[in-house]
Protein backbone atom coordinates (compact mmCIF):
# COMPACT_ATOMS: atom_id res chain seq x y z
CA UNK A 1 0.00 0.00 0.00
CA UNK A 2 1.19 3.40 -0.92
CA UNK A 3 1.96 5.64 2.50
CA UNK A 4 1.11 8.80 0.74
CA UNK A 5 -1.92 8.25 0.33
CA UNK A 6 -3.37 4.80 1.28
CA UNK A 7 -4.11 4.03 -1.97
CA UNK A 8 -3.27 0.59 -3.86
CA UNK A 9 -3.92 -2.97 -3.08
CA UNK A 10 -5.14 -4.65 0.02
CA UNK A 11 -4.86 -8.28 -1.18
CA UNK A 12 -5.49 -11.27 1.24
CA UNK A 13 -4.65 -14.41 0.12
CA UNK A 14 -6.00 -17.59 1.06
CA UNK A 15 -3.87 -19.09 3.41
CA UNK A 16 -3.72 -21.62 6.68
CA UNK A 17 -3.60 -21.35 10.01
CA UNK A 18 -1.97 -23.80 12.34
CA UNK A 19 -2.48 -23.52 15.66
CA UNK A 20 -0.99 -25.78 18.00
CA UNK A 21 -0.47 -25.29 22.07
CA UNK A 22 -0.32 -27.28 24.76
CA UNK A 23 -1.25 -27.06 28.79
CA UNK A 24 -1.19 -28.09 31.69
CA UNK A 25 -3.64 -27.85 34.73
CA UNK A 26 -4.63 -29.22 37.98
CA UNK A 27 -7.77 -30.18 39.02
CA UNK A 28 -7.69 -29.80 43.09
CA UNK A 29 -5.25 -32.22 45.40
CA UNK A 30 -2.81 -34.63 43.64
CA UNK A 31 -4.52 -34.56 40.38
CA UNK A 32 -2.54 -33.19 37.42
CA UNK A 33 -3.02 -34.24 33.49
CA UNK A 34 -1.32 -32.69 30.80
CA UNK A 35 -3.24 -32.62 27.11
CA UNK A 36 -2.67 -31.13 23.59
CA UNK A 37 -4.87 -29.54 21.16
CA UNK A 38 -4.38 -28.83 18.36
CA UNK A 39 -5.98 -27.79 14.52
CA UNK A 40 -5.52 -26.87 11.02
CA UNK A 41 -7.88 -24.43 9.41
CA UNK A 42 -7.89 -23.17 5.43
CA UNK A 43 -9.98 -20.62 4.74
CA UNK A 44 -10.51 -17.90 1.46
CA UNK A 45 -10.97 -14.44 2.18
CA UNK A 46 -13.00 -12.58 -0.47
CA UNK A 47 -9.72 -10.11 -2.08
CA UNK A 48 -10.62 -6.68 -1.76
CA UNK A 49 -8.58 -4.02 -2.83
CA UNK A 50 -9.55 -0.23 -1.80
CA UNK A 51 -8.73 2.32 -4.36
CA UNK A 52 -7.78 5.59 -3.93
CA UNK A 53 -9.81 7.33 -6.56
CA UNK A 54 -10.17 11.07 -5.25
CA UNK A 55 -12.47 12.33 -8.24
CA UNK A 56 -14.66 15.22 -8.37
CA UNK A 57 -18.12 13.53 -8.91
CA UNK A 58 -18.46 16.54 -11.77
CA UNK A 59 -15.35 16.48 -13.12
CA UNK A 60 -16.71 14.90 -17.01
CA UNK A 61 -18.82 18.00 -16.67
CA UNK A 62 -16.06 20.37 -15.41
CA UNK A 63 -13.57 18.64 -18.44
CA UNK A 64 -16.58 19.54 -20.92
CA UNK A 65 -17.52 23.05 -19.21
CA UNK A 66 -13.78 24.13 -19.68
CA UNK A 67 -14.04 23.00 -23.31
CA UNK A 68 -17.14 24.96 -24.02
CA UNK A 69 -15.14 27.60 -22.42
CA UNK A 70 -11.99 27.69 -25.17
CA UNK A 71 -14.87 27.35 -27.77
CA UNK A 72 -16.36 30.33 -26.98
CA UNK A 73 -13.46 32.26 -26.50
CA UNK A 74 -12.26 31.26 -30.09
CA UNK A 75 -15.03 32.71 -31.70
CA UNK A 76 -15.24 35.83 -29.37
CA UNK A 77 -18.44 35.08 -28.10
CA UNK A 78 -19.62 36.26 -24.03
CA UNK A 79 -21.82 33.54 -22.68
CA UNK A 80 -24.14 34.89 -19.69
CA UNK A 81 -26.12 31.43 -17.84
CA UNK A 82 -29.42 32.77 -16.57
CA UNK A 83 -30.41 31.42 -13.44
CA UNK A 84 -33.70 31.55 -11.35
CA UNK A 85 -36.88 29.95 -9.42
CA UNK A 86 -38.99 29.42 -12.21
CA UNK A 87 -41.65 31.84 -13.49
CA UNK A 88 -39.26 34.94 -12.30
CA UNK A 89 -39.38 36.42 -15.93
CA UNK A 90 -36.35 35.07 -17.46
CA UNK A 91 -37.66 34.25 -20.91
CA UNK A 92 -39.62 37.92 -21.05
CA UNK A 93 -36.97 40.02 -20.27
CA UNK A 94 -34.29 37.75 -22.86
CA UNK A 95 -37.78 38.39 -25.58
CA UNK A 96 -37.68 42.22 -24.58
CA UNK A 97 -33.60 42.24 -25.06
CA UNK A 98 -33.53 40.67 -27.72
CA UNK A 99 -35.64 43.06 -29.01
CA UNK A 100 -33.87 45.92 -28.03
CA UNK A 101 -30.43 44.41 -29.60
CA UNK A 102 -31.70 42.87 -32.72
CA UNK A 103 -29.61 44.77 -35.28
CA UNK A 104 -26.83 46.07 -32.71
CA UNK A 105 -25.26 42.92 -30.99
CA UNK A 106 -25.54 39.42 -32.55
CA UNK A 107 -27.23 36.92 -30.35
CA UNK A 108 -28.15 33.27 -29.38
CA UNK A 109 -29.88 32.17 -27.00
CA UNK A 110 -29.85 28.14 -25.77
CA UNK A 111 -33.28 27.86 -23.67
CA UNK A 112 -33.72 24.70 -21.19
CA UNK A 113 -36.85 22.87 -19.82
CA UNK A 114 -38.12 20.09 -18.59
CA UNK A 115 -40.40 19.72 -21.39
CA UNK A 116 -41.87 21.56 -24.69
CA UNK A 117 -40.40 24.03 -26.80
CA UNK A 118 -42.46 27.29 -25.56
CA UNK A 119 -39.53 29.42 -24.92
CA UNK A 120 -38.38 28.64 -28.41
CA UNK A 121 -41.16 29.75 -29.56
CA UNK A 122 -41.36 32.83 -27.84
CA UNK A 123 -37.88 33.85 -28.44
CA UNK A 124 -37.83 33.15 -32.14
CA UNK A 125 -38.57 35.82 -34.96
CA UNK A 126 -36.23 38.51 -32.55
CA UNK A 127 -32.93 38.28 -35.15
CA UNK A 128 -31.41 35.71 -32.37
CA UNK A 129 -30.35 31.95 -33.60
CA UNK A 130 -32.50 30.15 -30.44
CA UNK A 131 -32.34 26.80 -29.47
CA UNK A 132 -34.39 24.70 -27.01
CA UNK A 133 -33.05 21.87 -24.75
CA UNK A 134 -35.73 19.53 -23.44
CA UNK A 135 -34.09 18.09 -20.20
CA UNK A 136 -36.65 15.78 -19.89
CA UNK A 137 -36.44 14.69 -15.63
CA UNK A 138 -33.10 16.62 -15.16
CA UNK A 139 -33.65 19.54 -13.10
CA UNK A 140 -30.77 21.59 -14.78
CA UNK A 141 -28.45 22.18 -17.74
CA UNK A 142 -25.46 20.60 -18.31
CA UNK A 143 -21.98 21.39 -20.22
CA UNK A 144 -22.30 18.46 -22.90
CA UNK A 145 -25.54 19.02 -24.56
CA UNK A 146 -24.89 22.84 -24.03
CA UNK A 147 -21.87 22.72 -26.29
CA UNK A 148 -23.22 20.62 -28.65
CA UNK A 149 -25.35 23.29 -29.81
CA UNK A 150 -23.11 25.61 -30.57
CA UNK A 151 -22.20 25.47 -34.06
CA UNK A 152 -25.68 25.75 -34.82
CA UNK A 153 -26.46 28.83 -32.91
CA UNK A 154 -23.52 30.74 -33.01
CA UNK A 155 -22.98 32.76 -36.00
CA UNK A 156 -19.88 34.89 -37.64
CA UNK A 157 -21.36 38.00 -35.98
CA UNK A 158 -22.73 36.55 -33.06
CA UNK A 159 -21.19 38.10 -29.67
CA UNK A 160 -23.82 37.34 -26.79
CA UNK A 161 -25.01 33.99 -26.03
CA UNK A 162 -27.80 33.38 -23.55
CA UNK A 163 -28.38 30.00 -22.01
CA UNK A 164 -31.51 30.08 -20.17
CA UNK A 165 -31.36 27.57 -17.26
CA UNK A 166 -33.94 25.00 -16.30
CA UNK A 167 -36.21 27.48 -14.11
CA UNK A 168 -34.69 26.26 -10.42
CA UNK A 169 -32.78 28.15 -7.69
CA UNK A 170 -30.40 24.83 -6.49
CA UNK A 171 -29.42 22.59 -9.29
CA UNK A 172 -28.40 24.35 -11.88
CA UNK A 173 -25.51 26.20 -9.72
CA UNK A 174 -23.68 23.09 -9.31
CA UNK A 175 -23.08 22.48 -13.08
CA UNK A 176 -20.78 24.54 -14.95
CA UNK A 177 -21.58 25.35 -18.80
CA UNK A 178 -18.50 26.84 -19.57
CA UNK A 179 -20.45 30.71 -19.69
CA UNK A 180 -18.34 33.52 -18.77
CA UNK A 181 -20.48 34.00 -15.44
CA UNK A 182 -23.53 33.40 -14.19
CA UNK A 183 -26.56 35.94 -13.60
CA UNK A 184 -29.60 35.64 -10.70
CA UNK A 185 -33.00 36.61 -11.56
CA UNK A 186 -35.09 37.31 -8.64
CA UNK A 187 -38.21 38.66 -9.09
CA UNK A 188 -40.42 41.52 -6.74
CA UNK A 189 -43.06 38.55 -5.60
CA UNK A 190 -40.56 36.10 -4.41
CA UNK A 191 -39.99 37.84 -1.33
CA UNK A 192 -36.91 39.83 -0.32
CA UNK A 193 -35.47 36.93 1.64
CA UNK A 194 -34.68 34.74 -1.14
CA UNK A 195 -30.77 35.12 -1.83
CA UNK A 196 -30.15 34.07 2.06
CA UNK A 197 -32.63 30.65 1.98
CA UNK A 198 -30.83 29.51 -1.49
CA UNK A 199 -27.20 31.21 -1.15
CA UNK A 200 -25.59 28.82 -3.53
CA UNK A 201 -26.83 30.85 -6.36
CA UNK A 202 -26.36 34.21 -5.31
CA UNK A 203 -23.11 33.58 -3.59
CA UNK A 204 -21.81 32.38 -7.38
CA UNK A 205 -23.82 34.87 -9.88
CA UNK A 206 -21.64 38.23 -9.67
CA UNK A 207 -24.77 40.28 -11.17
CA UNK A 208 -28.45 40.14 -9.57
CA UNK A 209 -31.39 41.12 -11.23
CA UNK A 210 -34.41 42.25 -9.51
CA UNK A 211 -37.74 41.72 -12.22
CA UNK A 212 -41.15 42.43 -12.02
CA UNK A 213 -40.53 45.85 -10.47
CA UNK A 214 -43.54 47.45 -11.94
CA UNK A 215 -45.47 45.03 -9.14
CA UNK A 216 -43.99 46.83 -6.09
CA UNK A 217 -46.79 49.56 -5.62
CA UNK A 218 -48.83 46.67 -5.04
CA UNK A 219 -46.22 44.36 -2.75
CA UNK A 220 -44.68 44.58 0.54
CA UNK A 221 -41.56 44.01 -1.18
CA UNK A 222 -38.64 45.81 0.97
CA UNK A 223 -36.23 46.57 -1.53
CA UNK A 224 -33.53 48.09 0.43
CA UNK A 225 -33.83 44.54 2.52
CA UNK A 226 -33.61 42.54 -0.40
CA UNK A 227 -30.23 43.97 -1.56
CA UNK A 228 -28.50 43.92 1.76
CA UNK A 229 -29.71 40.12 1.96
CA UNK A 230 -27.46 40.20 -1.64
CA UNK A 231 -24.34 41.83 0.30
CA UNK A 232 -24.55 39.69 2.71
CA UNK A 233 -24.34 36.50 0.45
CA UNK A 234 -21.90 38.49 -2.14
CA UNK A 235 -20.56 41.19 -1.16
CA UNK A 236 -20.01 44.07 -3.98
CA UNK A 237 -22.90 41.78 -6.39
CA UNK A 238 -23.86 43.95 -9.27
CA UNK A 239 -27.89 44.63 -9.01
CA UNK A 240 -29.94 45.42 -11.81
CA UNK A 241 -33.76 46.73 -10.72
CA UNK A 242 -35.92 46.67 -13.67
CA UNK A 243 -39.06 46.20 -15.47
CA UNK A 244 -39.65 44.27 -18.64
CA UNK A 245 -42.71 44.84 -19.00
CA UNK A 246 -42.77 48.54 -18.72
CA UNK A 247 -39.33 49.26 -19.89
CA UNK A 248 -38.24 50.69 -16.93
CA UNK A 249 -34.23 50.14 -15.42
CA UNK A 250 -33.96 47.72 -18.71
CA UNK A 251 -31.47 50.59 -20.55
CA UNK A 252 -29.24 49.99 -17.73
CA UNK A 253 -28.83 46.09 -18.54
CA UNK A 254 -29.35 46.92 -22.12
CA UNK A 255 -26.23 49.09 -22.37
CA UNK A 256 -24.19 46.49 -19.99
CA UNK A 257 -24.65 44.00 -22.23
CA UNK A 258 -23.42 46.15 -25.04
CA UNK A 259 -20.43 46.60 -23.20
CA UNK A 260 -19.47 42.92 -22.57
CA UNK A 261 -20.38 42.31 -26.65
CA UNK B 1 -33.39 17.60 -5.61
CA UNK B 2 -30.53 16.72 -8.14
CA UNK B 3 -29.42 13.69 -5.86
CA UNK B 4 -30.78 10.92 -9.12
CA UNK B 5 -28.93 12.50 -11.29
CA UNK B 6 -25.84 12.56 -9.23
CA UNK B 7 -26.10 9.04 -7.53
CA UNK B 8 -26.78 7.79 -11.45
CA UNK B 9 -23.21 9.78 -12.51
CA UNK B 10 -21.52 8.22 -9.38
CA UNK B 11 -22.84 5.19 -10.36
CA UNK B 12 -21.78 5.33 -14.07
CA UNK B 13 -18.00 6.16 -13.06
CA UNK B 14 -18.17 3.52 -10.29
CA UNK B 15 -19.41 0.78 -12.86
CA UNK B 16 -16.40 2.03 -15.06
CA UNK B 17 -14.01 1.41 -11.74
CA UNK B 18 -15.14 -2.00 -11.45
CA UNK B 19 -14.36 -2.68 -15.00
CA UNK B 20 -11.47 -1.54 -15.00
CA UNK B 21 -9.97 -3.60 -12.36
CA UNK B 22 -11.67 -6.36 -13.14
CA UNK B 23 -13.79 -6.91 -10.07
CA UNK B 24 -17.18 -9.08 -9.78
CA UNK B 25 -18.39 -6.26 -7.33
CA UNK B 26 -17.89 -3.42 -5.37
CA UNK B 27 -17.92 -3.61 -1.89
CA UNK B 28 -18.05 0.01 -0.64
CA UNK B 29 -17.77 3.79 -2.06
CA UNK B 30 -16.70 6.54 0.48
CA UNK B 31 -17.66 10.05 -1.09
CA UNK B 32 -17.02 13.51 0.30
CA UNK B 33 -19.81 15.61 0.28
CA UNK B 34 -19.26 19.71 1.19
CA UNK B 35 -21.84 21.19 3.48
CA UNK B 36 -21.68 24.14 0.60
CA UNK B 37 -21.97 21.63 -2.17
CA UNK B 38 -25.65 21.71 -2.50
CA UNK B 39 -26.06 17.90 -2.33
CA UNK B 40 -28.33 16.90 0.69
CA UNK B 41 -26.69 13.49 1.99
CA UNK B 42 -29.96 11.87 3.12
CA UNK B 43 -31.65 12.68 -0.29
CA UNK B 44 -28.32 11.11 -1.85
CA UNK B 45 -28.74 7.83 0.57
CA UNK B 46 -31.96 7.32 -0.77
CA UNK B 47 -31.06 8.27 -4.29
CA UNK B 48 -28.88 5.43 -3.99
CA UNK B 49 -31.21 2.94 -2.83
CA UNK B 50 -33.70 3.27 -5.84
CA UNK B 51 -31.21 3.81 -8.66
CA UNK B 52 -28.89 0.34 -7.31
CA UNK B 53 -31.96 -1.62 -6.91
CA UNK B 54 -31.56 -5.02 -9.28
CA UNK B 55 -28.36 -4.02 -9.71
CA UNK B 56 -25.03 -5.58 -9.38
CA UNK B 57 -24.66 -2.87 -6.65
CA UNK B 58 -27.56 -3.94 -4.54
CA UNK B 59 -25.29 -4.53 -1.51
CA UNK B 60 -22.86 -1.75 -2.07
CA UNK B 61 -22.14 0.40 0.96
CA UNK B 62 -22.61 4.17 0.48
CA UNK B 63 -20.22 6.00 2.89
CA UNK B 64 -20.41 9.90 3.50
CA UNK B 65 -18.27 12.03 4.55
CA UNK B 66 -19.31 15.49 5.37
CA UNK B 67 -16.54 18.45 4.90
CA UNK B 68 -17.18 21.17 6.86
CA UNK B 69 -17.34 24.71 5.36
CA UNK B 70 -13.87 26.96 5.80
CA UNK B 71 -13.53 30.52 4.70
CA UNK B 72 -10.62 32.55 4.67
CA UNK B 73 -10.83 35.70 5.14
CA UNK B 74 -8.91 38.46 2.62
CA UNK B 75 -10.16 41.53 5.49
CA UNK B 76 -8.26 39.93 8.66
CA UNK B 77 -6.06 36.40 7.33
CA UNK B 78 -8.30 34.00 9.74
CA UNK B 79 -9.73 30.77 8.28
CA UNK B 80 -12.40 30.05 10.09
CA UNK B 81 -15.62 27.59 10.08
CA UNK B 82 -19.01 29.88 9.82
CA UNK B 83 -21.72 28.29 12.06
CA UNK B 84 -24.87 29.21 8.96
CA UNK B 85 -24.89 29.09 5.33
CA UNK B 86 -23.51 32.13 4.79
CA UNK B 87 -19.77 32.29 4.23
CA UNK B 88 -18.72 34.79 6.40
CA UNK B 89 -15.70 35.04 8.40
CA UNK B 90 -16.11 33.67 12.33
CA UNK B 91 -13.10 36.30 13.66
CA UNK B 92 -13.94 39.34 12.08
CA UNK B 93 -17.41 39.35 11.15
CA UNK B 94 -16.30 40.58 7.47
CA UNK B 95 -18.12 38.79 4.27
CA UNK B 96 -14.95 39.32 2.09
CA UNK B 97 -13.98 35.73 2.27
CA UNK B 98 -13.25 32.61 -0.05
CA UNK B 99 -14.11 29.44 0.44
CA UNK B 100 -11.67 26.76 0.64
CA UNK B 101 -13.31 23.52 2.18
CA UNK B 102 -17.13 23.07 1.84
CA UNK B 103 -17.74 22.75 -1.90
CA UNK B 104 -16.37 19.04 -2.38
CA UNK B 105 -18.45 16.11 -4.32
CA UNK B 106 -16.06 13.45 -4.29
CA UNK B 107 -15.28 9.86 -4.73
CA UNK B 108 -12.92 9.13 -1.83
CA UNK B 109 -12.31 5.54 -2.06
CA UNK B 110 -13.54 2.57 -4.04
CA UNK B 111 -13.20 -0.90 -2.05
CA UNK B 112 -13.50 -3.78 -5.20
CA UNK B 113 -14.70 -6.90 -4.11
CA UNK B 114 -13.87 -10.10 -6.26
CA UNK B 115 -13.88 -14.19 -5.11
CA UNK B 116 -11.02 -15.80 -4.96
CA UNK B 117 -11.76 -19.07 -5.89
Amino acid sequence: MCDECGCGDVVIEPHTHDHDHDHGHSHGPGHTHDHSHGHDHTHDHDTARVLSVRENVLARNTELAAKNRMWLAAHGVTAINLISAPGTGKTYLLERTLERLQGRVGCAVITGDQQTDNDARRLADKGAEVRQIETQSACHLEAQRVGELFPEVIKEDTRLLFIENVGNLVCPTAFDLGEHFKVALLSVTEGEDKPVKYPSLFSLAPVAILTKTDLLPHLDFDMEACRDNLRRVHPGMFVFELSAKTGDGLSAWIEYLEKLA
Amino acid sequence: MHELGIAETILQRVEAIRVENGAVGIAAVQLQIGDLSGVDVFSLELAFGVATENTRFADTRWEFERIAASVACRACGATTTPDGPFPICMACDSTDVEIVAGRELMIDTVEVASTAD
